[in-house]
């Protein structure tokens, strides 16, 4: 079920990969999250934690640095291009409908 | 202020009504009172300044805890109050504008998922182990041992309520996350929601109480045997039964042939004139000995025995569903009070045409085959 979930990334899993191109920890994600999307999306803290360790898991996000209290993330080569798919994606998607809703 | 006394209140509510749970510690908190534990029956509030807070629960046990996560909820403004069974509960200052610790439904609703199938097992495993204890006691167990086998039902009313809870449970979970599903907004009248459950606390006292009458019965009916179609023929004197050298009839009592003075095979037995003055034990009518602890229950049986020609009456039972009972000598038909086990009871055995009825104390079995001689020798 995760697998399959991970081949279409959401926006919270989307949002949360673009943030950890640099090592981030738990709550900076957050912050980041909501600068980069202007206000438009949050991510609590439950969610976050969850992907977190679902990432870990599928090798898409490894550890940076853990001191103790707060670990730091930073993104695979394996999430990278799964970034990498999803923007393309995207970028297509918005590249077609340009024409209709333009 | 930690010096102060914690404030506890009786919990109406179960763990798992999340969305009534959490409006009440927030109600509590606006009166000052913040929670500060959780117990089974009661939870316990700090007194303070009156404040305005979120409460949420996580539907995550403590083997969830781990630093990372809390400090991870401590930065985005989530303090961790208190833990319970499978449950945690963070709260955060409602003016602080702290974001949603889930604002991803699919991901919670896998979390509850996961929550849901946990809990299904326990309660499947409950009602199993339920199941079979109230059929093994149904099959087991007569009206007699009921009340006698206290100590084997001691866990069963022990077990009951815990499985009814995790039931329950079950229950709330599953309406929670059909409402996460509909994306329905929760109702949160706490008030409404205590009231409810009173109601069902009320009912489900009722019920069980029903249930119980009702299985006792049914263990009880199941039990009657058709009665014995005939008064007897014939009555065995106690000089046939024990023997002429073993009785004693006092002078008072033979001029009316009535109150006799017994030595039984093995015990002596005043006579029913004893039972207005000692604690005797027993009533004596025309020749049939009724065993009780004191006159009354003596009394009882006799009028149960009376009764018996008449019709079914629960406290006999037929032997041949008792293995542990006194053996039937080879009696056509033969029936024990339940009373025997405490060493006092009544026997009535049916052997060809003839009806016999005896009480007897302590040794049923020796009375059993006492009596069966003698009847045999007679016909």
């Amino acid at each position: 079920m995760a697998k399959e979930q991970l081949q279409n990334l959401t926006e919270a899993m989307y949002y949360i990969l673009l943030t950890l191109t640099e090592p981030r920890h738990g709550y900076a994600i957050m912050q980041e999250v909501e600068k980069i999307s202007q206000g438009s999306f949050v991510v609590g803290p439950g969610t976050l934690y969850r992907l977190l360790a679902r990432f870990e898991k599928e090798n898409i996000i490894r550890q940076y640095d853990d001191d103790g209290r707060r670990k730091s993330y930073l993104i695979t080569e394996k999430g990278y291009e799964m970034l990498q798919a999803e923007y393309q994606r995207l970028k297509q998607l918005v590249e077609s409908s340009k024409n209709t809703l333009e | 202020m930690s010096g102060e006394k914690l404030v506890k209140r009786y919990r109406f509510l179960r763990i798992w009504q999340i969305a009534e749970n959490e409006a009440w510690f927030a109600e509590m908190s606006k009166q000052g009172f913040h929670l500060h534990s959780l117990g089974s029956l009661f939870a316990a509030f700090r007194p303070g300044e009156p404040a305005e807070y979120i409460y949420s629960i996580e539907p995550l046990s403590e083997e969830a805890n781990n630093e990372e996560r809390l400090t991870l909820y401590a930065d985005a403004g989530w303090e961790f109050v208190t833990q319970m069974e499978q449950l945690q509960v963070f709260r955060a200052p409602a003016q602080a504008n702290v974001k949603q610790i889930h604002t991803d439904r699919s991901l919670y609703l896998e979390l509850l998922q996961e929550r849901k199938k946990a809990l299904f097992k326990s309660t499947l495993n409950g009602l199993i182990f339920g199941i079979s204890y109230t059929a093994f006691a149904l099959y087991r167990f007569t009206i007699l041992a009921t009340f006698l086998g206290v100590f084997f039902f001691v866990p069963y009313f022990f077990f009951f309520p815990n499985l009814f809870n995790l039931l329950l449970d079950y229950y709330y979970l599953h309406h929670y996350i059909k409402n996460q599903h509909l994306q329905k907004q929760i109702k949160t009248d706490y008030q409404q929601a205590v009231r409810k459950r009173k109601l069902m606390q009320g009912a489900v006292c009722l019920t069980g109480l029903l249930c119980l009458v009702f299985i006792i019965q049914i263990a009880c009916q199941a039990k009657i045997k058709k009665p014995l179609a005939l008064a007897p023929e014939y009555l065995l004197t106690l000089e046939e039964i024990y023997g002429k050298e073993n009785i004693v009839v006092t002078a008072e009592n033979s001029a009316e042939n009535k109150f006799t003075t017994v030595k039984s095979l093995r015990y002596t037995w005043t006579d029913y004139a004893d039972h207005a003055t000692n604690n005797a034990s027993y009533a004596v009518i025309y020749g049939n000995v009724y065993i009780g602890k004191n006159v009354r229950t003596a009394g009882q049986m006799v009028k149960a025995v009376v009764m018996h020609w008449k019709k079914p009456v629960s406290i006999f039972n037929s032997i041949e569903e008792y293995t542990h009972k006194p053996q039937n000598p080879g009696f056509d038909e033969l029936y024990l009070s339940d009373n025997y086990l405490t060493g006092m009871g009544v026997i009535i055995a049916r052997q060809g045409k003839y009806v016999y009825d005896i009480s007897f104390i302590r040794d049923g079995q020796l009375v059993l085959d006492a009596l069966y001689r003698q009847v045999t020798q007679l016909q």
